[in-house]
């Protein structure tokens, strides 16, 4: 299926290929359909081995055209591997806890470290950056611990995303800091006294402009930006979120945690803990996805989308997003409803030998997802590994779309209808998370949701399910009982589902 | 590290031994006290009480994230932490704790700054009783020991029943901390004293080391005979100061040392990078439109105590000032070019292309050869 879609579009795409493909379509078609191997584990994980002496506590990954990675590490090492002799070289050191590293070319990286963004270039080309070049330094720092920063990732136009964590109350700051001190910024539990803490910008590498993008955010340790170029960034529970999100980011925007608005235009003097929440609630946009709290998510980091083109399993175009504190990663299936993306998620590579703390993951050029490990002093790990798609077709819920009156699920293979078909087989719960200035939020207004009627889709491979009474606000939470399989009785491999549901479907 | 210890045997000393009623017999109330603290751990690492006596545990998170207490059987700490993790979306409402005969008592999920209290008697089966944070993720390095026991207890820095971050370390190897050897010059960007944020630490050699400010872009402070302790500041989370190794011997307090362009005014600067030559860092900023180059290097004597920077500025367009602090008599400062006046070094357009300033300890010179 997968591979008939693929060559389609390769025929579509690349006139050259065509006869060949239309070879190989026949061939496909003449031996009596490729077979399609089902199975669970359709993913391996191997361990990279890391250079003796290095404290593998990684910061970011990226590669080269060549397929050769680059990773940064938190004592401030930037070292490039080469997968092909398994050997590793150095490329710069003494960053400061470096959280993000983008190869331009093997001889030019940005990396974005607690003081700056900083371009690294080998201009004697002998394999090490002899040139530290600051690319932005235009932010603050007080000298708290929190204020990491993440990024820099492409905006798909030359120009790069960088996002800046708040400050935590779990230390102060200094006497000395880096940029204007603004007091009304001090207060409250995750604090913006600096500028621009809290917020995304976006930087001009080539001279260094740094516009102030967005604001609202907690903790964003994940930026990515899809082919159309939507900016999506993940944030972690505490103070003003509930639970951990995933928003889809626009300019000017501002996505919910109060102490940025310090460094918003208007708010100048303003406490913005003194900002009734009501009125904060009203400003603010709403997470895309919602990852219910230490089931799914203790702290999302790295989205990345899967453009592999079938390189890596059944879930092109879909995104995989990296969680420190569970031996899993998240797939999401976005959903637009009304104008506005929200979706579903589930575990992903669950109980195939990954570890946890998966602060980065990257694409290799062949289709390898590479995850590079952290803790940091909360939960996580150390290390990287390389997850690869080994053929076979996992039994699993492929996209869960709203409808106006419940949802439609595909699946990856073709279902067994009979149970498929029973209502009693699906079982639906909804509740929400309060938005409050408090840490955290328990899961509020917990309620069994009826199913009214299930029926299956055209082709086979999905089904429509109808609720008693679909409201807006609320998590989603689909059980799917272990009797739903495939033709093949694949038992379904990830069993409950969380759709966020912002928005109804009106039309 | 060392602290937690000695608060963990203070604890341990300090039993609050309470009567209850004076009817039952020696019934007494041991008062424990633990403490979730920062980097996965209770504050608390083991304790000990004999057997089938009362117990009162104070729970306090001092955390940043909620964690609970669990007490189980000997040996099913691993058991109830998977049970734990495997309780899905119920998971929450059931504070993570699950149920199981293997639990001898329980504190729910506190949220930082949360303060809860149980009591329970001992068990009267002499053994080691774990007690774990069962919140998802936590339980695997969340963890210490209640030893029912009238002995005396293991070696601390033996004890394989307490996380191994919690047991005595010895030294911290001096063998380099990254996967190639350090060799001089060594830089670091980290968090140091006396300094902005934005710090850059430079060793010239394993003498000689100093501290440059790369907000403000200044020079802050050179120190001898060592160079940074990073243990603090690379453990964890990074909160903590890179520590100075040696003795400051030079450290000027008369702020950003330029002035430019006949203005008695602190100009505004910013930051460009820096390159390496002979591994030197070679730091480049801003003065307005005017670039500097400030290239730290170490004196040509070896056995001296000191540095010399070679300044490289260019764009100027009129005359400079440098200004070193001259207060500490047993620093002798000197310069290639222009013409001081005080703590002013004067500099014309043309001398404030390229010069060199000299900072040299005196009366402390190492000779070589004894």
């Amino acid at each position: 299926m997968y591979t008939l879609k693929k060559l389609e579009k390769s025929v579509m795409l690349d006139i050259r290929n065509y006869i060949y493909s239309l070879v190989l379509i026949l061939s496909i078609i003449s031996c009596d359909k490729e077979e399609i191997i089902e199975g669970n584990d359709a993913y391996e994980v191997v361990d990279i081995k890391t250079p003796e002496g290095l404290r593998a506590e990684n910061g970011g990954i990226a590669f080269l055209p060549d397929g050769r990675m680059v990773a940064c590490f938190h004592l401030g090492e930037v070292l490039i591997y080469d997968p092909k002799t398994e050997e590793w070289s150095v490329f710069a050191k003494g960053l400061h806890d470096p959280l993000g590293v983008y190869p331009i070319n093997e001889y030019e990286m940005l990396v974005m470290h607690r003081p700056e963004l900083t371009r690294l270039v080998d201009t004697d080309k002998d394999g090490k950056a002899d040139l530290y070049q600051t690319v932005t330094d235009q932010f603050g720092i007080s000298g708290n611990y929190h204020e990491y920063n993440y990024g820099p990732e492409p905006d798909g136009n030359g120009a790069f995303f960088i996002s800046l964590n708040d400050a935590s109350n779990g230390a102060g700051i200094w006497k000395e800091v880096r940029g204007e001190f603004r007091p009304e910024g001090r207060p409250g539990r995750m604090y913006s006294c600096v500028p621009y803490r809290g917020w995304v910008m976006k930087v001009n590498a080539e001279n260094g402009e740094l516009i102030p993008w967005a604001s609202g955010f907690r903790s964003p340790n994940g930026i990515a930006v899809d082919k159309k170029g939507g900016l999506f960034i993940t944030d972690n529970q505490g103070d003003w979120l509930g639970t951990s999100k995933l928003y889809h980011v626009e300019k000017g925007k501002f996505y919910g945690h109060p102490s940025s608005l310090v460094w918003e235009k208007g708010f100048e003097g303003i406490d913005p803990l003194t900002i009734p929440v009501p009125i904060l609630d009203k400003m603010r946009q709403k997470g895309s996805i919602l990852f219910p709290h230490s089931i799914l998510a203790n702290s999302p980091t790295q989205p990345v989308f899967d453009y592999t083109g079938g390189k890596f399993g059944p879930f092109e175009d879909q995104m995989i997003i990296g969680e420190m504190d569970h031996d899993f990663l998240l797939r999401v299936m976005l959903d637009e409803v009304d104008g506005e993306t929200q979706g579903a998620c589930v575990p992903f590579v669950s109980n195939q030998g990954l570890t946890k703390g998966n602060n980065r993951i990257a694409w290799s050029p062949d289709g390898n997802l590479y995850a590079g490990k952290s803790d940091r002093g909360w939960v996580g790990g150390k290390g990287l590994q390389k997850i690869s798609w080994n053929g076979k077709t996992p039994m699993d819920v492929y996209e869960m779309k709203l409808t106006k009156s419940g949802f439609e699920l595909t699946f990856t293979l073709p279902l067994a209808s009979e149970t498929a078909l029973d209502p009693l087989n699906y079982s639906f719960k909804r509740y929400y998370y309060e938005y409050h200035r408090k840490y955290g939020s328990k899961q509020f207004d917990v309620t069994e949701v009826e199913v009214k009627e299930v029926s299956l889709t055209k082709d086979g491979m999905g089904i429509n399910i109808d609720l008693e009474n679909l409201i807006s606000g609320y998590v989603y939470e689909l059980t799917l009982n272990e009797s739903i399989t495939s033709q093949k009785s694949t038992p379904i491999n990830n069993k409950i589902i969380y759709y966020t549901l912002n928005n109804l479907r009106v039309q | 590290m060392e602290l937690t210890f000695k608060k963990a045997t203070i604890f341990f000393i300090i039993l609050v031994v309470v009567f209850v009623s004076p009817y039952a017999t020696s019934q007494v109330i041991n008062e424990i006290q633990i403490k979730a603290i920062s980097g996965l751990k209770y504050d608390l690492p083991r304790f000990a009480i004999k057997p089938g006596t009362k117990v009162k545990i104070i729970f306090e998170n001092e955390d940043e994230m909620a964690h609970n207490l669990v007490f189980t059987l000997p040996g099913k700490r691993e058991e109830i932490v998977d049970l734990a993790n495997n309780l899905g979306g119920s998971g929450p409402s059931m504070n993570f704790i699950p149920t199981s005969e293997a639990i001898i008592a329980s504190i729910k999920v506190l949220n930082p700054d949360g303060k809860e209290v149980v009591e329970f008697t001992a068990p009267t089966k002499e053994g080691i009783y774990p007690y774990v944070c069962t919140y998802p993720g936590h339980g695997f390095v969340m963890y210490g020991a209640m030893y029912v026991t009238t002995d005396d207890l293991p070696p601390l820095s033996s004890d394989l029943n307490i996380p191994e971050s919690q047991r005595e370390k010895k030294d911290v190897s001096k063998s380099s901390p990254h996967p190639y050897p350090l060799d001089y010059p060594i830089i670091y960007r980290t968090f140091l004293p006396d300094c902005g944020p934005a710090g850059i630490a430079v060793a010239l050699n394993n003498k000689v080391s100093y501290g440059w400010d790369a907000g403000k872009c200044m020079f802050r402070y050179a120190w001898k005979d060592g160079f940074l302790d990073n243990t603090e500041q690379w453990k964890a989370k990074g909160n903590e100061l890179s520590k100075i190794v040696g003795k400051v011997f030079y450290k000027p307090i008369l702020g950003f040392p330029f002035r430019i362009n006949d203005s008695d005014n602190e100009p505004k600067v910013k930051f460009m990078g820096y390159n390496l030559e002979n591994e030197f860092p070679k730091f480049n900023f801003k003065i307005d439109n005017v670039s500097v180059n400030e290239f730290i290097q170490p004196l040509e004597d070896p056995n001296e105590i000191g540095f010399f920077i070679h300044f490289e500025i260019s764009e100027l367009e009129n005359t400079l000032i440098y200004i070193a602090d001259k207060s500490n008599d047993n620093i002798e400062i000197s310069a290639d070019k222009g013409k001081w006046e005080g703590n002013r070094l004067q500099l014309t357009k043309e001398e404030g292309k390229s010069f060199n300033v000299y900072f040299k300890e005196i009366g402390e010179i190492s000779h070589a050869g004894h």
